[in-house]
């Protein structure tokens, strides 16, 4: 436990002394907004006869029109997150890991030449990303479908469980477990790309071993933020109740809220505890 | 161009763009109407305990609406919105008077007028004014037949019947149907209007349990479009009525061997080849 207090310890004293910290998730917050509100102006003039025959094409007519586009808002803001997280989220990060470790190592922190570090190891930092991403999605995706195909071929009943709990909480809980583990198993790669100066491979083998001697400490680190993020799921997926019975802007209100608390609040506490993580461990 | 400039005008450029969003496009209309039709359906919902000033409210709101945005399909949904409140509320005469409205204004559009003569029916059936509301009825069929209501109508009276426990007048309701079907189709032979028709009076049949007669309508049906459509639904249909109704074994067999014959790729193949299995047993 004395590992994970420390990493919290040195991560909130990092956060509080060091502002610059804070810069690169703000940057990939503002390119999440950004791309909340272009999002959200698609079925409005004068984007919707560029935007909106994909939106046709792809769903349907029906989320062009209000109040419907911000069912679709949920999914079309999960997409562009996933986009942005490896186009630019993996530069924000490995920008994050420069400063965390320009901090760990008492130097000034120099936010341009961590931006010019990671921009020289973008292709690396892109790959990492999008395994990570694609993996989480394709695993997310498959244990969906199972489900789904299980029940739809005549099954009631699952682990005496019915069909209802496990489409429900118990999806939701999965695709949370799946989210922490494979984050867990790729966090140590960045750090090991830029620090240690590995190739990609290597980094992310690295980063395996790492994740498998440090799991606890690494899951408590991933996971315990992330727990922030429930209430904004749970939200989420009730779209259509608060579209109904709050008013349908509420939805774009949740999609904002759930912007911030995942970039501003999850990613930097993740990201900068298990950097210090890593970097106390590798000290050692 | 120089730095400056170029910020300058992304910094004009990009307030602009969101502020365009807030033109009175297509998307704002359905907002606003949205909005009206949360308060409308807050009478639609509870219509004996709402107060009458909010119906007068909704009806002020949805009014204005209408003449804020008279070229919006919206508009004429709202036009029935507020007939269907003065319905809810129980004050006929004023929904009868907007419906009378809906009708006299929408000359070139039959649908529209077809439906407000329908609702005017249906707040007559509220009244229990039965002959009113059937000669509203009757009067789709006669003005508006080649309407979706009027298309529903013939089979709505019947099901009224039906409902109400009078089956005479049902079995009478699903004859004057099928004559009034099968006039369709013969005025306007080979269409897709007459194909729907034809379907429309082989039903009617059934509903009368008249097996023999749908049978012959389905088997007119496959002489008048050979060729022209896919049957295999109709052949498939005429077999399930040899096979449930008629107990015809040699009949559905030959239906359904003819329907693999001459459908192979038919969606119906599974199910015929299994009837046909079952028959063979």
């Amino acid at each position: 436990m004395s590992i994970i207090k420390k990493s919290y310890s040195l991560t909130f004293d990092a956060l509080k002394k060091h502002r610059a910290l804070l810069l690169p998730f703000v940057i990939f917050i503002a390119f999440e907004l950004a791309a909340l509100l272009f999002f959200y102006l698609i079925p409005r003039m004068p984007l919707r006869p560029i935007f909106g025959p994909p939106i046709r094409t792809f769903w349907s007519e029906r989320f062009l029109h209000y109040p419907l586009n911000f069912l679709l808002l949920i999914k079309l803001a999960s997409l562009s997150r996933m986009f942005l997280s490896v186009l630019i989220g993996s530069l924000t990060t490995a920008m994050a890991v420069f400063i965390v470790f320009d901090i760990h190592n008492k130097k000034a922190i120099n936010v341009k030449s961590s931006f010019m570090g990671s921009l020289k190891k973008y292709a690396a930092l892109f790959a990492i990303v999008f395994i990570f991403t694609a993996l989480f999605y394709f695993l997310a995706k498959l244990v969906t479908v199972g489900l789904l195909k299980y029940f739809i071929a005549g099954h009631t009943k699952l682990l005496f469980l019915k069909a209802g709990l496990w489409l429900g909480p118990i999806l939701t809980v999965l695709n949370f477990i799946i989210a922490i583990l494979i984050q867990g198993a790729f966090i140590y790669a960045i750090p090991i790309l830029l620090i240690e100066k590995q190739r990609l491979i290597p980094a992310i083998a690295k980063s395996f071993v790492l994740f498998k001697n440090l799991f606890l400490p690494t899951v408590i680190l991933i996971g315990l933020p992330m727990l922030l993020y429930v209430p904004i799921l749970v939200l989420g997926s009730n779209a259509g109740f608060l579209i109904d019975k709050v008013f349908p802007e509420f939805v774009l209100l949740v999609l904002i809220l759930g912007a911030i608390v995942s970039s501003l609040i999850i990613d930097p506490l993740v990201v900068v505890s298990t950097t210090f993580l890593y970097l106390t461990k590798r000290g050692k | 161009m120089k730095l400056r400039s170029k910020i300058n005008l992304i910094l004009l450029l990009v307030p602009l763009f969101f502020l365009s969003a807030c033109a009175n496009d297509q998307y704002s209309v359905e907002r606003q109407y949205w909005y009206l039709q949360k308060q409308a359906g807050k009478i639609f919902q509870n219509p004996q305990g709402s107060p009458p000033g909010q119906l007068n409210a909704a009806v002020n709101r949805l009014n204005k609406f209408i003449q804020k945005h008279p070229k919006s399909s919206l508009s004429t949904d709202a036009e029935f919105n507020i007939a269907r409140l003065y319905m809810v509320k129980e004050e006929y005469n004023k929904a009868r008077a907007q419906l009378k409205m809906i009708e006299d204004k929408y000359t070139k559009y039959p649908d529209i007028r077809a439906e407000a003569v329908f609702l005017s029916g249906n707040s007559y059936q509220m009244e229990n004014k039965w002959d009113s509301a059937l000669n509203q009825y009757r009067k789709i069929m006669q003005l508006y037949p080649v309407t979706r209501r009027g298309l529903d109508v013939p089979v709505y009276i019947a099901q009224y019947y039906k409902v109400k426990h009078q089956p005479e007048k049902m079995i009478v309701a699903f004859q004057e149907a099928i004559v009034f079907y099968k006039g369709l189709a013969a005025k306007y032979p080979n269409s897709p209007l007459a194909y729907v028709t034809s379907m429309l009076a082989a039903d009617c049949y059934g509903a009368n349990k008249d097996w023999q007669g749908a049978i012959n309508s389905l088997n007119t049906m496959l002489v008048d479009y050979k060729g022209k459509v896919q049957l295999d639904n109709i052949l498939m249909n005429i077999a399930a009525v040899y096979y449930r109704e008629l107990k015809d074994k040699t009949k559905t067999k030959e239906t359904l061997e003819r329907l693999l014959k001459e459908y192979p790729h038919s969606k119906y193949i599974k199910a015929a080849t299994a009837l046909l299995k079952e028959l063979s047993k």
